[in-house]
């Protein structure tokens, strides 16, 4: 035990990167094999090293304490973004093999599936600028290799998946730009180095910052350019959506919390101009995906939307911040608090839909027709589900910034827009999930009575799986076992600091 | 200190970074998008040059420019490959999409084929 503890600790943090490379090392001497049993142990290899590399991490964190160097650091929010991504790893390896295992390439796809889950953490404990910028840049190259692997026979989503590529593209070379205009501060050559320092007075670390933002209001699909990924959506095959929902995006939303620094870093004098502008895009955001979704039948463009609806929070932050109504801090907690809904509402969501168009040859939402009535335990954990969708929209607004004796009156103007639009905005999101609770409970179709269409165990115990976790948080928080003050989360005895 | 000819030199790669952010939103066919990526890399590259005339004797800047460009290329080819083992072209005429950034028409809004 001492011996593991040494080589972890030596390690440093990138013990569940190195964790990660081996299971990459294994499936390597297999890659072309198309048995099925190679392929089962291919992925069962994989998932075994998730896990190890999640519970390396804990290990690292628990007892390594948050080393640094100026390379690459781990502290407590490092550790939250890095278990997550691999959570989501674990639960697109799982699709994968549950859906696409015929595929002669399976293996290989896990390879890239591993290796950009490597890329992802990499990026993620990245201090110096080098290492962070290569990083991101791979992982979105990982992204779209693994999208267009998954796609291979879908020549409808040819055009979709090249355009979006060239989309991705532009991301890069706008962070390489920006990057480039910060370099004439040559001292700062990471992100250790950013904080304490008077650098936001020279215009062109100003310009950088103002280009930084625009690169990731890019990567993440937030208006108006939501164009391709809509399409895109639309096009490619189900399983492959996850890539998308649980690893790139909410990468994004990582990216945002690391490069904090420069995003919540404006001049001063600039402030209002700058919540207003974040406002607008963030209400558009909101309205606009909350009215979209409300006008599609089909299911899986209602989640593509509501997964813009929660990215148009990053925005929100933004404008709160710039408008002075929240501080830094709470408002890297609220862009931390963002990647919860793709864990609890998109993972169970993905993984039902998928198995439902694989069945129904449809994405309609009609797919859920008698749910309720024909799979008691399945609708009670998608009623639950849609429920959390409802509480975490509640819980990452700061409500009582802008209510309460006193508060409403003194805000500015803009404050109020906001406050008035995400009303709006949470009324659509509250008649989607109706409308989805309303086709759940309506009479099933002829085809699809008990014993002609069932949902496996699995997406029973999968589901249920989630309603528990979902069920003892919020019964965790209710009794004060969990608590969230300033940077720290308390969960039962154990604090983790986050910055 | 920065002197005049440094201004100058900035002034130059914005322009040529702003042109090829024009080329994103007005290019339609697929090299014209690669060739303005392109341009936005190279006004970062001359802007990495020009800032280390007043930073001398750095490596830093050569590592990430480097590291920079044999990222954003390794991406680009892909790009390529993939485009070119599906059509089995490079030329605009085989690949017949819209490769603008930014459409400004209901269906592309909206992510639908026809609006």
């Amino acid at each position: 035990m001492e011996f593991v503890r040494t080589i972890i600790a030596t390690m440093g943090p990138f013990g569940s990167i190195a964790v990660l490379a081996v299971a990459v090392f294994f499936m390597i001497f297999f890659g072309f094999s198309v048995r099925r049993g190679v392929k089962i142990s291919a992925a069962v290899l994989a998932a075994v090293f998730h896990i190890l590399s999640i519970i390396t991490g804990f290990f690292y964190a628990r007892n390594g304490g948050s080393g640094s160097n100026l390379l690459a650091g781990q502290g407590g929010i490092e550790f939250v973004l890095s278990t997550m991504v691999i959570f989501m790893s674990l639960n697109l390896l799982l699709s994968f093999s549950m859906n696409n295992m015929d595929d002669p390439a399976f293996i290989r796809i896990l390879i890239l599936l591993v290796f950009s889950t490597i890329i992802a953490n990499v990026f993620i404990v990245s201090r110096d600028f080098i290492m962070l910028f290569a990083s991101f840049t791979l992982f979105i190259f990982m992204v779209f290799q693994l999208i267009s692997v998954l796609n291979l026979k879908n020549t409808v989503a040819c055009g979709k998946i090249n355009k979006f590529g060239v989309r991705l593209l532009a991301i890069p070379a706008f962070l390489f730009f920006a990057f480039s205009l910060i370099y004439i501060r040559a001292d700062i050559r990471n992100l250790s180095q950013v904080q304490g320092q008077d650098l936001f007075s020279n215009p062109f670390i100003v310009t950088g910052c103002i280009i930084m933002v625009i690169s990731i209001g890019l990567y993440l699909c937030l208006p108006p350019f939501q164009g391709s990924y809509l399409g895109l959506i639309k096009k490619i095959e189900g399983y492959s959506i996850g890539v998308i929902w649980l690893l790139y995006l909410p990468l994004g939303i990582a990216a945002v919390i690391k490069l904090s620094p420069f995003i919540y870093s404006l001049p001063a004098g600039r402030y209002d101009l700058a919540g207003i502008i974040f406002m607008v895009f963030a209400l558009f955001g909101f309205i606009a995906s909350g009215a979209a979704a409300s006008g599609t039948a089909s299911l899986r463009r209602i989640l593509s939307f509501m997964a813009l609806f929660y990215v148009s929070f990053i925005l929100m932050n933004l404008a709160l911040f710039y408008l002075n109504i929240v501080e830094l801090e709470l408002a890297s907690l609220l862009n931390t608090g963002v990647l919860i809904p793709f864990i609890f509402n998109f993972l169970p969501w993905y993984m039902l839909m998928v198995f439902l168009e694989k069945h129904l040859k449809s994405d309609s939402i009609g797919n859920l027709r008698g749910l309720g009535r024909t799979n008691i335990w399945i609708s009670v954990s998608l009623t639950i589900n849609l429920a959390f969708w409802l509480s975490t929209a509640y819980f990452m607004f700061p409500f009582y910034r802008f209510l309460g004796e006193g508060n409403f009156p003194a805000l500015p103007v803009a404050g109020k827009i906001l406050l008035a639009g995400y009303f709006i905005s949470v009324i659509f999101l509250g008649i989607n999930i109706a409308r989805i609770i309303r086709e759940l409970f309506k009479a099933p179709l002829q085809d699809l009575r008990p014993g002609k269409f069932f949902i496996p165990v699995f997406y029973h115990i999968y589901l249920g799986f989630f309603m528990v976790v979902i069920l003892a948080l919020l019964i965790l928080v209710l009794i004060g076992k969990i608590e969230i003050t300033g940077s720290k989360i308390i969960f039962w005895k154990m604090v983790i600091g986050l910055f | 200190m920065i002197k005049i000819n440094n201004w100058v030199l900035f002034y130059i790669t914005l322009a040529i970074f702003l042109l090829g952010v024009s080329g994103l939103f007005f290019s339609r066919d697929f090299l014209s998008a690669i060739v303005s990526n392109q341009l936005m890399v190279i006004a970062a590259f001359i802007n990495f040059l020009n800032f280390s005339f007043i930073n001398p004797g750095q490596v830093w800047d050569r590592v990430f420019v480097l590291s920079g460009f044999i990222a954003i290329y390794l991406f680009a080819f892909g790009i390529i490959l993939n485009i070119y083992t599906r059509a089995n072209t490079l030329k605009p005429a085989g690949i017949l999409f819209d490769f603008r950034l930014f459409i400004f028409r209901k269906s592309d809004w909206w992510g639908e084929d026809r609006i």
